[in-house]
């Protein structure tokens, strides 16, 4: 039998920002998903199931929170299913709501995650520490530079691929009033001549410590019909590999080519340069940009991804807009910040994206990624129902 | 949707830390899985994981796992972090919505690094409870005691379920002191390291040498309060709910492994069952003689499978929990041909 049909009938997201003190765990989850229930047009009591995506419990200190939120999320007597893995983890929570629905098994799920950085530090807490490591000390950002340069060494990019993608994403930031940085006045010259952290990687090619939380209603067929304006899930797929793997390869994993190939190939999608419309990427440093369209497919292999960059072909009124609403360099919850660009991407095809809002939008490509460059979740939305 | 049946298991424990890390602790169990489902990694669709990387004590755990997986070319593997059962509910979800023909479900647990009572600690709200330290024995002692004060049970039924599941004397057992009052350290599950596999197969994907595989007819799931104030805990109603949807009660379930930390869940999560007959209750020893936490639930469902792959049995229920005095629980219904 054929799986049941998924649609996007809810999203919310939180107001981001590097300390939401405002907030406990609980009332942070609950603002997203609250949003997300408003938009959809239901209640909490007609949500049959639940999802929780977040990062390392280690982020915030509290050991398998979807324990703790059970109430804030209005999961007292449902099924919830927790979602991790790695930073994929918003992504890889959206897959399992579809799974969910898509195993006939429940006709309304809510997919919530969140990430609340200011409860710990952020880069402390990725620090694996092993025994036997040595003292590197160098946290995510370390290796995600070395793994840029060896983009460079590979494609030829020019140094100010890294600074015109931080612009892009930083000017569509302004656009999006859930951003978290705002800097009305950013300039290239200061992008480049901002603080080098790990070459070639320098501040503002950075994505922020961030808390936030993202809240997206999935439905099956029956439930969808009574939504107004319904997003159907036409691709939806995880795919992971070991980093540790002698096969690995950081720059253009097969993982996420896979994981790409299998939702285009769901869509029935088969030239994606062309078919999609708009595509929310997992970029936390700008660097990663044209990296990754050219591992999901969306640039040539021999440096196209740069060459878009350059050529202005993912600013949001280019040829294949990438990242309109400023992608994680506007805000990164880092288990939240695959479900966000899941709902941005839903948010595009509805029509509903505000200031940042691409015309004629049918169908959007949502991108998580996490690890060391090796785990990957990606959903392909659209009008169409598939 | 097509039916998913469990077609082979393996588990280990390590009452004492050996210094096997996440991937050793994993492999075998791995190995010996496959090995008796008669399938090779290369076969394995998805990959759902489970394990806690406070427990372990060091982030990105998931990752250290990936040598004892299979893993290359790469497939769907999601990780989360909770009692393994939750980890293969997640599979027989993804191959119902067609992903996949076959699933490894797995955990580990290594809980090594520290005080796992203090760890486990931090499910508590860390804003009003955490900072007290309750653990999960002061927890469960609360839940014991309000079923001794209903007068559902006394000291010595809970020293009769020890004795049971750890093969003691229960008047040496009520000659000892408590832990936390009325829970003797007897009560308690004895927390090691360990890890658990269960391959699940799709009809068209059970292997031909699979004479008996344990068909799931369902896995039901429910969550509770973690507002230990706001529960009646002398019933666990998460598992009523679940043992409901699965029409449990008044049946008859020819094995039984229940996943009772402390001695008086296990009573707990029978009532709440309500089944007509048990014919077999935790033929496995339960999880009083040897606790892998995180593995504990998986390695009863593949217990419960086992009685049906090995034949002699029908119907098997496997039981799992997660949180401070049953929080959130997990009912997975088997039966055989």
């Amino acid at each position: 039998m054929t799986p049941e049909r998924c649609a996007v009938v809810g999203i919310g997201q939180t107001h981001h920002a590097s300390a939401r003190r405002d907030v406990t765990l609980g009332g942070l989850v609950r603002e997203a998903a609250e949003r997300a229930l408003l938009d959809a047009e239901l209640g909490w009591h007609e949500i049959d199931a639940l999802v929780l995506g977040k990062g390392p419990d280690f982020m915030e200190g509290v050991m398998s929170p979807e324990l703790l939120l059970a109430e804030a999320l209005g999961a007292v007597g449902k099924p919830v299913l927790r979602a991790y893995t790695s930073g994929n983890a918003g992504g890889v929570a959206a897959s399992t709501g579809v799974a969910l629905i898509a195993a006939g098994q429940f006709s309304r799920v809510l997919v919530v995650a969140f990430e609340k950085q200011s409860e710990a530090s952020g880069p402390g807490s990725t620090l694996q520490r092993l025994p036997f490591e040595a003292g590197w000390q160098g946290g995510t950002g370390s290796l995600f530079g070395a793994v840029c340069r060896e983009y460079i060494h590979r494609s030829g990019a020019p140094p100010e691929v890294g600074d015109l993608a931080a612009l892009k994403d930083r000017r569509n930031a302004l656009l999006n009033p859930y951003a978290q940085v705002r800097r009305p006045d950013i300039t290239l010259e200061e992008i480049a001549a901002s603080r080098p952290l790990w070459d070639p990687i320098r501040l503002l090619h950075s994505s922020p410590s961030s808390d936030g939380a993202c809240a997206v209603v999935l439905a099956d067929e029956p439930s969808a019909a009574r939504s107004a304006r319904p997003v159907w899930v036409q691709g939806s797929a995880v795919r992971t590999e070991p980093y540790l793997s002698a096969e690995h390869d950081n720059v253009d994993p097969r993982a996420g080519a896979e994981c790409a190939a299998s939702v285009y190939r769901q869509a029935g999608i088969t030239d994606p340069r062309h078919e999609l419309d708009v595509a929310e990427l997992f970029v936390p440093y700008s660097w990663f940009e044209p990296m990754v369209l050219e591992n999901v497919g969306l640039a040539d292999r021999d440096g196209g991804g740069w060459r878009s960059v350059v050529a202005g072909a993912t600013a949001i009124d280019g040829a294949l807009p990438v990242n309109p609403s400023g992608g994680l360099l506007g805000a990164n919850p880092i288990g939240a910040a695959g479900l966000i660009r899941f709902a941005e991407a839903a948010l595009q095809v509805r029509g509903d994206a505000g200031d940042h809002q691409v015309d004629g939008v049918r169908r959007a490509l949502g991108h998580a990624a996490g690890g060391y460059s090796n785990c990957f979740a990606m959903w392909v939305v659209g009008a169409a129902r598939p | 949707m097509s039916r998913v049946a469990v077609v082979g298991w393996a588990s280990t424990a390590a009452l004492e830390p050996d210094g096997r890390n996440e991937a050793e602790l994993l492999g075998p169990v791995v190995d010996q899985a496959l090995g008796m489902a008669g399938l090779s990694g290369a076969e394995v669709d998805v990959v759902c994981s489970a394990g806690s990387e406070f427990l372990n004590g060091v982030v990105g755990t998931v990752m250290g796992a990936f040598d004892a997986l299979p893993g290359w070319p790469p497939r769907t593997h999601s990780h989360l972090e909770a009692d393994g059962a939750f980890a293969l509910y997640e599979a027989w979800i993804r191959l119902m919505a067609g992903e996949g023909g076959v699933a490894l479900a797995c955990a580990f647990g290594r809980p090594s690094a520290a005080d796992p009572a203090g760890v486990l600690a931090l499910q508590q709200d860390p804003y009003l409870v955490g900072p007290l330290g309750t653990g999960p024995r002061h927890l469960a002692a609360l839940q014991a005691r309000a079923m001794i004060d209903t007068g559902r049970c006394t000291e010595r039924d809970l020293a009769e379920i020890a004795a049971a599941r750890r093969g003691l004397d229960v008047a040496a057992l009520l000659a000892m002191p408590h832990v936390a009052s009325p829970l003797r350290e007897s009560d308690c599950s004895a927390v090691c390291a360990g890890a658990a596999a269960v391959v699940l197969a799709t009809e068209d994907r059970v292997p031909i040498s699979c004479e008996r595989p344990a068909w799931i007819v369902g896995i039901d799931q429910r969550m509770e309060s973690a507002r230990i104030g706001q529960r009646d805990l002398t019933v666990s109603t998460s598992t009523r709910l679940a043992a409901d949807r699965l029409g449990l009660p008044g049946s008859s379930i020819d094995v039984l492994e229940v996943h009772a930390p402390f001695s008086h869940q296990e009573l707990l999560v029978i009532d709440a069952l309500g089944a007509g007959r048990v014919g077999s209750l935790n033929p496995s020893g339960g999880v009083l003689p040897a606790d892998p936490l995180m593995a504990s639930g998986l390695v009863r469902i593949g217990a419960a499978a086992d009685a049906l792959l090995r034949g002699g049995a029908h119907r098997a229920v496997g039981h799992a929990t997660n949180g401070a005095c049953l929080q959130h629980n997990l009912l997975c219904l088997l039966e055989g041909a």
